[in-house]
């Protein structure tokens, strides 16, 4: 009696279990999340979008998608939008790391839980989000001033010249991250390459080709190389220095994305490196994140995406195609 | 009513339709959160849309609004650090500089006020440049911010209340004002309004000087609701509040438009964003059909006057027609 008692005990205990561990996981499906993004516009910001909408539907998230087109004012707005649907969380993409920082402050007012990706604000107020994953942009500027380094090596320039650099677009934290993080580890590596020059490319080939080709008119061959905050823009600056009639495979040609474009350049020779930062990874990170944070799981405030240095050796095993739409 | 003109009358139809579409199809459009969001839009594109539509009504058009965003709001953060009345005040006067500027250009070159606005624009985004130096310009005020987008009645704030406010004033200015005449006389007929003694330089100063405030306004509260100023912000503003005055009635020719109609283009603009956005629309989607709206809009405002006395006249056969 008293054993048939307490193995039923048991039993209804170990179903009780397996019920409340099941319905934990469950806290996470069907729940309505909202993801406010960049447009499509950027060939990056689709692949993450798609990537994110797919990775949400295998975790069976009820994923809302909002994009703007870089546009910090609108996207201030599309926040008052999604804190009046109450969704049982916001992912935000912060298309201005401090111009959203009110709204951050009311998506904690409303008492909605905010998980970030892809920009990190300035970490002292962290304690308006979650958790954050995606690139580590200073960090990705230092690895990339290593490679620059390597590059002038590899390509027989010594340890001091004269190179430009093609920034993203003005004020955006990313930019002003991958400057500084790679001027900082230039100076400590190979206090003898200079940056010379620098103008915005605005993340788009075409301005970067002209960005590059006024430089290059001003510097002429002092010129050695060149980094980018994006391979899109590489490429740009190449063809405005293949214009000028210098040879790209001679010079030390840098950037960061490991981008399909990038890819093509490192294995025609013309670009010596990149920086990974897949949106694929950012996408996955970003997904994980906000299940493990519905299923009530405990996440580290800061999760960075892996960024490998990649040259023409390891690309093919770094840097994975991207999806076709 | 001598308001109530087919031209307001099919705005605010439009208005009304694409509110009813949208509260269907969606449970949360007419939510009090949306109706703050609304709101908030409203005030940011009704006041720019306000000043640039003042500009057009005097036969002029302002093409450096979205600049002046731009360094009003470098202006309010590097000024109103510790005093934020300090800081929009410096803005506005800013504005309202560059609105001078504009319109003594505009005099004196006797151009068109599309070129020296133009030059104004293109010289104010490299002012802008320069003044935020390359960094990230960050307004740590957040109790301003807080207070400006304080919700009020839960869809109202005092940022909403500025514009409204401006409205009525800009309202009263055209309607019992000699300054406001001489201004839609300038816009309507320049040489007969010079021929009959409307101040025609004066009102083209005026209008460009509220043109640049308004806009330095719109720059100064934006900034301290973002937190931030950046050589950027404003960039799509230009076409959006030429887009708003259009749908308001505003003609392009001049001479034309009241603010009542100017907050019904705004509202129609807004109310379109809006929704289309609550629906997920991305945004390709919605440069469309903003498009579309103002095209269609611009159709039928070319045909209404014929079709109103086509629909007067069937409706009184027996009497003449005016």
């Amino acid at each position: 009696m008293k054993n048939t008692s307490l193995s039923r005990l048991l039993v209804v205990a170990l179903l009780a279990a397996a019920g409340f561990a099941g319905s934990a996981h469950a806290a996470a499906r069907g729940s309505k999340v909202i993801l406010l993004g960049a447009d499509d516009v950027c060939e990056y910001c689709a692949v993450y979008n798609n990537a994110a909408r797919k990775y949400a539907k295998e975790a069976g998230i009820d994923l809302e998608l909002v994009t703007n087109k870089f546009d910090a004012a609108q996207q201030a707005s599309q926040v008052d939008q999604a804190i009046a649907k109450k969704p049982a969380a916001i992912l935000l993409w912060a298309i201005d790391g401090s111009a959203l920082i009110p709204s951050m402050r009311k998506i904690k007012a409303a008492g909605i839980p905010l998980l970030l990706t892809d920009v990190e604000p300035d970490k002292k107020f962290q304690d308006l989000w979650i958790h954050y994953s995606g690139g580590d942009y200073v960090g990705e500027g230092r690895g990339a001033a290593q490679l620059m380094v390597d590059a002038f090596k590899a390509k027989g320039l010594g340890t001091s010249g004269d190179i430009i650099m093609i920034t993203g677009i003005l004020g955006q934290s990313q930019s002003i991250d991958r400057s500084r993080g790679f001027k900082e580890e230039l100076a400590k590596l190979a206090p003898g390459i200079k940056v010379v020059g620098e103008q915005p490319g605005n993340w788009d080939q075409g301005v970067a080709t002209q960005a590059a080709a006024g430089l290059i008119t001003k510097f002429g061959k002092r010129v050695k190389g060149v980094y980018a905050h994006e391979d899109a823009m590489l490429a740009g600056a190449i063809v405005a220095a293949e214009r000028a009639s210098m040879d790209p495979t001679k010079m030390a040609m840098v950037a960061v994305g490991c981008e399909p474009i990038g890819v093509t350049l490192m294995k025609s020779g013309k670009m010596y490196g990149a920086i990974k930062q897949s949106p694929l990874d950012e996408a996955r990170y970003a997904i994980d994140s906000v299940v493990a944070h519905l299923d009530g799981k405990k996440l580290e405030k800061t999760r960075y995406t892996p960024m490998p240095a990649v040259t023409k050796v390891n690309v093919d095993r770094e840097c994975e195609p991207w999806p076709a739409k | 009513m001598k308001s109530l003109t087919p031209s307001f009358l099919l705005r605010s139809g439009l208005l009304l339709v694409m509110t009813l579409t949208f509260s269907l199809s969606n449970s949360s459009f007419l939510s009090l959160g949306n109706m703050y969001a609304l709101g908030q839009s409203f005030a940011l594109l009704g006041l720019i849309t306000l000043g640039l539509a003042l500009t057009m009504i005097a036969g002029e058009f302002d093409l450096s609004v979205g600049a002046i965003v731009a360094v009003a709001g470098l202006v309010m953060v590097k000024t109103g650090e510790v005093q934020p009345l300090l800081g929009i005040g410096l803005a506005v006067g800013t504005g309202v500089l560059i609105g001078l500027v504009n319109g003594a250009l505009t005099l004196t070159l006797a151009v068109s006020s599309l070129v020296t606005t133009l030059g104004v624009m293109i010289l104010l985004r490299g002012v802008a440049v320069w003044i935020e130096g390359g960094q990230v310009v960050t307004y740590a005020n957040f109790d301003a911010a807080d207070l400006l987008d304080l919700k009020l009645l839960e869809f109202l704030s005092p940022r909403s209340l500025v514009t409204v406010g401006c409205f009525v004033a800009v309202a009263a200015l055209l309607r019992f004002t000699r300054i406001g005449r001489d201004i839609y006389a300038t816009g309507s007929r320049r040489k007969a309004a010079m021929m009959s003694g409307a101040r025609v330089p004066l009102s083209i100063l005026v209008a460009f000087a509220l043109s640049g405030g308004a806009a330095a306004l719109v720059g100064a509260l934006m900034s301290i609701s973002l937190a931030t100023a950046s050589s950027q912000f404003g960039a799509n503003l230009l076409l959006q509040a030429a887009t708003a005055a259009i749908l308001g009635g505003v003609a392009l020719s001049g001479g034309v438009g009241r603010p009542g109609g100017i907050a019904v283009g705004v509202l129609v603009l807004s109310v379109l964003n809006n929704g289309l956005s609550l629906m997920g629309a991305g945004s390709p989607t919605i440069l469309l059909l903003n498009g579309a709206v103002l095209v269609v809009v611009v159709l039928i405002d070319g045909d209404l006057p014929a079709i109103a006395r086509r629909a007067m006249q069937r409706a009184r056969p027996h009497a003449t027609s005016t």
